[in-house]
């Protein structure tokens, strides 16, 4: 609680931030600007903390499973879904690491692929989702069902569930929303199917359903062994990141192999694609266009309010090279470097960071509060929740346009990849 | 012969998009101001105006097929549709200003669809049967799937129910004439959007630290010039890609109506006129004067496809491009517009909507 205050007060009052940063010694007037590796360095140590803290909660989600397996009732599946929920708070905040680093996004699929056709994973309402779907041909594959798993002309033996297997279900046939790992395949075991679609409630997966004396839904061993799995190698991803940004780690030397501008491009092209390609195109404007609830990023729990809201906290926290994690970490960032030589740019962006904030927050509360949750917002004719949402993408976009700016005014480059490069041409149909 | 009467009118769209760019080019370097200027008079504009006046004919066209399901009703709708899908090729990578506004083109065109929102959310459309869609602006309170070209196509094309008199099709005409009706107003509120005083074309034309936009003519240039980007990528990935990698899925566009070529011959040549439009060739220094040859045979490329592995008739080249070769060089065209020319007129690109997952 006192982090987000803290978060809320430093974005909300940037006349007042701007005078610490003078106080503090790194403002224009009295020092040169922040140099390249030092920027870079508390970069580093940024996502090694915010990953570390990631890792930290993922470790209490674990504990919090083998609880609820050791004696799955309302009170254990509660506190299990609480401990998820609080695993979410410093991941979202990672975010803005991804698309920039190489090593973070050849990675992530396995942690938060979204959306998914839980299906693949177990029972499902077929009245509401369906039993086929023409693009996927392991829909409803049910592998906690299932020991056997076709796949293409491969059979997937799934008699013993374990990391091994349920990695495997990943982009299975090619198909992105198959999807075996990672949050929100814990979420799924954890909450079940929203089936309130655009009305107020979550999921309601009975405790029962892992409850080997009183098994709701059958095959609760295996579920158990699903759910633990997951929780698991949830724990094992982390920890590689983790490892990735210490010192001489991946991600840490992929940086520094890379000239200055390329280094400090890698910064804002994350926070600028997160910003618009992904948060507020992919995650929130497709959702509220579609008026479907199976479009908000956290469907099962409902709490896809805070997990917009953190992403857009870490990358504040990303531009500011500031985190008030359990490791706090503070230091030469990519803001002060545009204060110093860009400073109607670097407003920029700050304005524009605090009005996706202020956007993101309203959402929060008024989710948080009972009022509307996310999916109530996205149903249509519910004009105030469009809005809500749709004010939230608009400042995104507009935070995009101003991290763009802060590129241009550093005569940064963001690369422009061309399209993802066909990789191995003898796997390519032959042309017509 | 539907297919030719299609390609007639592509190219009877391009000619009028050509005439639209005939000025001669400048041989200096055109400004930023003057690239934005040129954009929009030249390219943006009319193509949004042909939008709108493509989508016009829509309501009346549906009525005819529902009131009289008569074959010339039909075949007059087919080519209406296919008129409008024509004009709107010309526009689906301007993807900024009115068409962004409150998500106008994914009402317009929900496309592409890889997950199945437009047949599922139809399906439950149709099952509701709720009258209440008649009554206007009751349809843009739905789903972006189910109001616009897309959900329009797949009522045309249901052979199970067509569309005509009688009950069983009534519901469905109620339906497709509320879409064609939405895609007209659409259209209409994109170019208003456009050419109203203080609208969009004011706004990049007047770029400054009070514009809450563009605060130089820089970043009006930069827009018109990721529209090129992202019209490249999108013609890359999303109409030739799928045909050549199976590992992506994606039905092509308007399969339906059978325009996935004209669609592939409308967006390379509305991006080859944009391309010509904005002249960033201007800025290349004379040891980089190279790179227009190189332009010119990718757009010979291109234009000698017919967007399926095929040789588009009357082409330059006289054999079809493999559809790997398509690709590559749209990726490589659009690598060269982000990454050289852009720099070469000192401008600096930044994000997209294609970024991100």
């Amino acid at each position: 609680m006192s982090k987000k205050s803290g978060l809320w007060t430093y974005a909300t009052q940037l006349a007042a931030v701007s005078g610490a940063v003078l106080a503090l010694g790194w403002g224009p007037a009295f020092a040169a600007p922040p140099a390249t590796k030092d920027i870079m360095k508390n970069y580093g140590d940024l996502a090694e903390a915010m990953y570390g803290d990631a890792l930290a909660k993922a470790k209490d989600l674990d504990k919090s499973i083998d609880a609820f397996l050791a004696a799955p009732n309302a009170e254990t599946l509660a506190a299990a879904r609480t401990a998820w929920k609080a695993s979410r708070v410093p991941y979202m905040q990672t975010e803005g690491f991804r698309f920039g680093n190489q090593v973070v996004d050849d990675w992530e699929g396995e942690v938060n692929s979204w959306p998914l056709d839980e299906g693949l994973i177990d029972y499902v309402d077929e009245a509401s989702y369906g039993d086929t779907k023409e693009e996927n041909p392991l829909y409803t594959a049910n592998v906690i069902a299932n020991k056997k798993i076709r796949l293409g002309p491969k059979m997937l033996d799934a008699s013993t569930i374990d990391k091994a297997v349920i990695k495997k279900l990943n982009s299975a046939l090619d198909v992105e929303s198959n999807v075996g790992t990672g949050y929100h395949a814990i979420e799924f075991l954890l909450w079940g199917q929203d089936l309130h679609g655009t009305g107020p409630g979550a999921g309601e997966r009975p405790a029962s359903d892992y409850d080997l004396k009183n098994c709701t839904h059958g095959n609760c061993d295996r579920r158990r062994d699903y759910l633990k799995a997951a929780s698991g190698l949830l724990v094992d991803d982390l920890a590689e990141m983790v490892d990735d940004w210490k010192t001489d780690g991946k991600a840490r030397k992929a940086l520094v192999e890379q000239n200055d501008s390329a280094q400090l491009s890698t910064i804002l092209t994350g926070l600028g694609s997160l910003s618009y390609g992904e948060l507020a195109g992919e995650r929130m404007k497709l959702g509220v266009l579609l008026h479907d609830p199976e479009e908000e990023h956290d469907c099962f729990s409902d709490n896809t309010q805070n997990s917009h809201y953190y992403d857009q906290v870490g990358m504040m926290e990303i531009w500011n090279g500031k985190y008030d994690g359990s490791t706090p970490v503070s230091g030469p960032s990519i803001a002060e470097l545009a204060r110093d030589k860009a400073p109607d740019a670097a407003k920029r962006v700050d304005d524009a960071m605090a009005v996706t904030l202020e956007k993101m927050k309203a959402i929060k509360t008024k989710a948080d509060s009972g009022e509307m949750a996310y999916d109530q917002m996205l149903a249509a004719g519910n004009e105030t929740g469009n809005k809500m949402i749709l004010d939230a993408v608009d400042a995104l976009v507009s935070q995009a346009r101003a991290i763009e700016a802060v590129v241009a005014a550093l005569n940064l480059k963001v690369k422009i990849e061309g399209s993802d490069s066909l990789d191995d041409p003898g796997k390519i149909a032959k042309a017509k | 012969m539907m297919v030719r009467k299609v390609m007639i009118a592509v190219l009877a769209f391009l000619a009028f998009a050509a005439e639209a760019v005939s000025a001669d080019l400048p041989p200096e370097p055109l400004s930023h101001a003057g690239m934005v200027k040129a954009a929009i008079e030249q390219y943006i504009i009319p193509h949004i105006d042909a939008l709108k006046a493509a989508t016009a004919p829509l309501p009346d066209a549906v009525d005819n097929v529902c009131k009289t399901g008569s074959p010339e009703a039909e075949k007059a709708l087919q080519e209406h549709f296919d008129k409008a899908v024509i004009a709107y090729a010309g526009v689906d990578f301007l993807r900024f200003g009115p068409m962004l506004e409150n998500g106008r083109r994914e009402q317009i065109s929900f496309w592409p669809d890889p997950r199945g929102f437009v047949a599922r959310q139809m399906r439950l459309l149709l099952l509701n049967k709720d009258d209440t869609i008649a009554q206007p602006g009751a349809i843009r309170k739905q789903s972006a799937a189910v109001q616009g070209l897309p959900a329009l196509e797949a009522l045309m094309h249901d052979k199970n129910v067509p569309l005509g008199p009688g009950d069983a099709a009534h519901y469905r005409c109620l339906v497709a004439h509320a879409i064609a009706i939405n895609v007209a107003s659409l259209a209409t509120e994109v170019a208003d959007g456009w050419e109203k005083p203080d609208g969009w074309a004011d706004k990049m034309l007047h770029p400054g630290p009070s514009n809450d936009t563009y605060k130089s003519n820089s970043e009006a240039a930069v827009e018109v010039v990721k529209a090129l980007i992202v019209g490249l990528g999108l013609t890359a990935d999303l109409q030739v890609k799928p045909q050549i990698d199976a590992k992506v899925r994606l039905t092509p566009p308007y399969d339906k109506s059978g325009l996935q070529k004209a669609y592939y011959a409308t967006s390379v040549a509305s991006l080859h006129q944009l391309y010509d439009v904005l002249n960033l060739e201007s800025w290349l220094p004379p040891d980089r004067l190279w790179m227009k040859d190189w332009v010119v045979g990718t757009w010979r490329t291109l234009e000698s496809s017919d967007g399926v592995g095929g040789h588009m008739p009357h082409a330059k080249r006289e054999d079809a491009p493999t559809l790997r070769e398509v690709f590559d060089r749209t990726n490589g065209l659009r690598n060269m517009v982000a990454n050289r020319l852009s720099v070469a007129a000192k401008l600096t690109v930044g994000f997209n909507e294609l970024d991100g997952d």
